[in-house]
Formats: structure tokens, C-alpha cells, sequence
């Protein structure tokens, strides 16, 4: 069961409207390193993990990144109210406008539409941890590109947080896999599936 | 002296982040001592900075309605309004 709070974990408040960068700033919403896939990742994979603790990160961690969705829904939003026809047309904004009007939709910059192949669950607890530290990974290189390109206070402002929150994450994913690693005894030496019951047996 | 809506929201996400930074920490750390006393500190400063907000702006969880005459959750500002006009 999940529970809304009227409120974003980061604050949004955008005064200056900027189509161009809101296409970016977009691929963190519904792109291959984007919030939707971190968090439909580590809710997916929470099942097969066979440690508690783990699936406890797993959980938080998912949770949390379904508040990232909604600051970087938010960051766009406020970047592409109220516009012009003609501000659409002049920004590039067209192509994205023409299917989606200024409704949210996830995609990346590019415009490859969200497809859950962005993300694995793998059912082997070590192959998801270090997924899961590659995509933070993946997400935080994201954020700095991300970064380069944002020169307004009120969008850099929250970019920043959601980027230091990939540092901290995969620092917990981290410290997961070697719970995980402490749990391998010294018969399964080559870390194979800890959590099929096939492997278990030899 | 009684906070502003926007100053006591502001103190909410701050103990809020903070209760969401130390939960991450304690699943990998469930017997730091330190992180304990300040996960309980901070869920006593959040408890009372919501509650005060909950009587005065009206809740920030739908659990926390209050029915009266009328169905106010739906009448607030949602979080990604802003200030942008």
C-alpha cells in the first residue's frame, strides 16, 4: 500500500518558462536512465530478493524515486506553462506538443517512448544490486549532463538534490550487495543464484 | 510564535528528508545507536510540525481528513502548481 503527502520531497518553484531545456530535463521523467525506470526497477525486484534488509532498501528506495518522478513531472510542467503557439514553435517543443498538448508523458529527450526494457529483474540478487548501482550511476552522469546545459537558480536548485540523491543511493545499493555477499557461504565460491532453488541445491 | 504556511511546510520537508536519508541509512545500518536517536528525534519534530499544519492548512495526507460538511481534499493546491503563472 502506498500513501500520497501533499507535498514534493524537494521544493519546485520555477518563475521563467523554458520549453528547450523542459525536453530535456523530460528523459529524467520517462528515459532509459530516467525515475520511472528506477522506480518500477527496485519495486519489481523487491519480490525474488530472499534477504529482508535488502528488499527493505529496495522498497525505500523505490518509494523514494516515485517522489523524484513527480519532482521532474513537476520541473517540466512548470517549464512549459502557459506557452505560446508561437513559443512551442520557435523552441522545438512542436514535435513533443503535437501528441501531448503540455500534458506529462513519459519518453526521453529523443522521444523513444518509456518501455520496461529500460530496467531488468532479474530474480539473482547480486545481478540486480549491481544494476542497481549502475543506474544510479547512470542516472547521477544524467543529472551532470543535465546540469551543464540548466543556467536558471530555480531549475538548478532542485536538479541538484535529485543528483545527490543517486550519489546516496548507490552508496546504500552498496552496502546491500555486501549483505548479500556475506550471505554466499564458501561452497557457492563463483556467487551463483542465491535465490533459485536449483542453485541453492548444489 | 506561529509559523506561515510556507515556513512550517519548509520545516516539514526538512525533518521529512531527514527521517528519508536516515531510513535508507538505518536498512543497511539497523543497530547504529546514533542513527536510532536521531530517527526518533526527528519523527517527534515532524509528528508535531504536521499535526500543527494539518489544524491550521488542512491535511497533507488524505488519512487525515477530518469530514465536515464538505470534502476539502480536493480543494487545495497540489504540490506542482507553483508560483509560475
Amino acid at each position: 500500500m502506498w500513501s500520497y503527502e501533499r507535498r514534493l520531497q524537494y521544493p519546485v518553484n520555477i518563475k521563467e518558462t523554458n520549453p528547450k531545456l523542459a525536453m530535456v530535463i523530460m528523459s529524467q521523467f520517462g528515459g532509459p536512465d530516467g525515475e520511472l525506470a528506477a522506480s518500477m526497477r527496485y519495486l519489481s525486484q523487491r519480490y525474488a530478493m530472499p534477504y529482508r534488509k535488502v528488499s527493505g532498501v529496495l522498497t525505500d528506495i523505490g518509494t523514494e524515486e516515485l517522489a523524484h518522478l513527480e519532482i521532474v513531472g513537476t520541473i517540466v510542467y512548470q517549464l512549459t506553462k502557459n506557452l505560446t503557439p508561437e513559443e512551442i514553435a520557435a523552441s522545438g517543443f512542436d514535435k513533443y506538443y503535437v501528441d501531448h498538448t503540455l500534458g506529462i508523458w513519459p519518453q526521453a529527450a529523443g522521444g523513444i517512448p518509456f518501455n520496461a526494457c529500460e530496467f531488468q529483474s532479474k530474480g539473482d540478487p547480486i545481478t540486480d544490486l549491481v544494476e542497481d548501482m549502475a543506474a544510479e550511476q547512470k542516472a547521477r552522469s544524467t543529472y551532470d549532463n543535465i546540469l551543464r546545459l540548466v543556467h536558471d537558480h530555480d531549475v538548478c536548485d532542485p536538479i541538484r538534490f535529485l543528483r545527490e540523491r543517486e550519489i546516496v543511493h548507490f552508496q546504500r545499493f552498496g552496502e546491500s550487495l555486501r549483505i548479500v555477499q556475506e550471505k554466499l557461504d564458501s561452497r557457492n565460491y563463483y556467487a551463483i543464484n542465491p535465490a533459485f532453488m536449483a542453485d541453492k541445491a548444489r | 510564535m506561529a509559523m506561515d504556511k510556507t515556513m512550517l511546510k519548509r520545516k516539514i520537508n526538512e525533518a521529512s528528508f531527514a527521517m528519508d536519508d536516515a531510513r535508507l541509512f538505518l536498512d543497511t545500518h539497523p543497530n547504529c545507536p546514533d542513527a536510532l536517536e536521531y530517527y526518533r528525534d526527528m519523527c517527534a519534530v515532524r509528528k508535531k510540525l504536521v499535526e500543527e499544519y494539518t489544524a491550521a492548512y488542512g491535511p497533507l495526507s488524505s488519512y487525515d481528513c477530518f469530514c465536515g460538511d464538505d470534502w476539502t481534499w480536493v480543494d487545495q493546491p497540489w504540490p506542482w502548481e507553483g508560483e509560475c503563472k
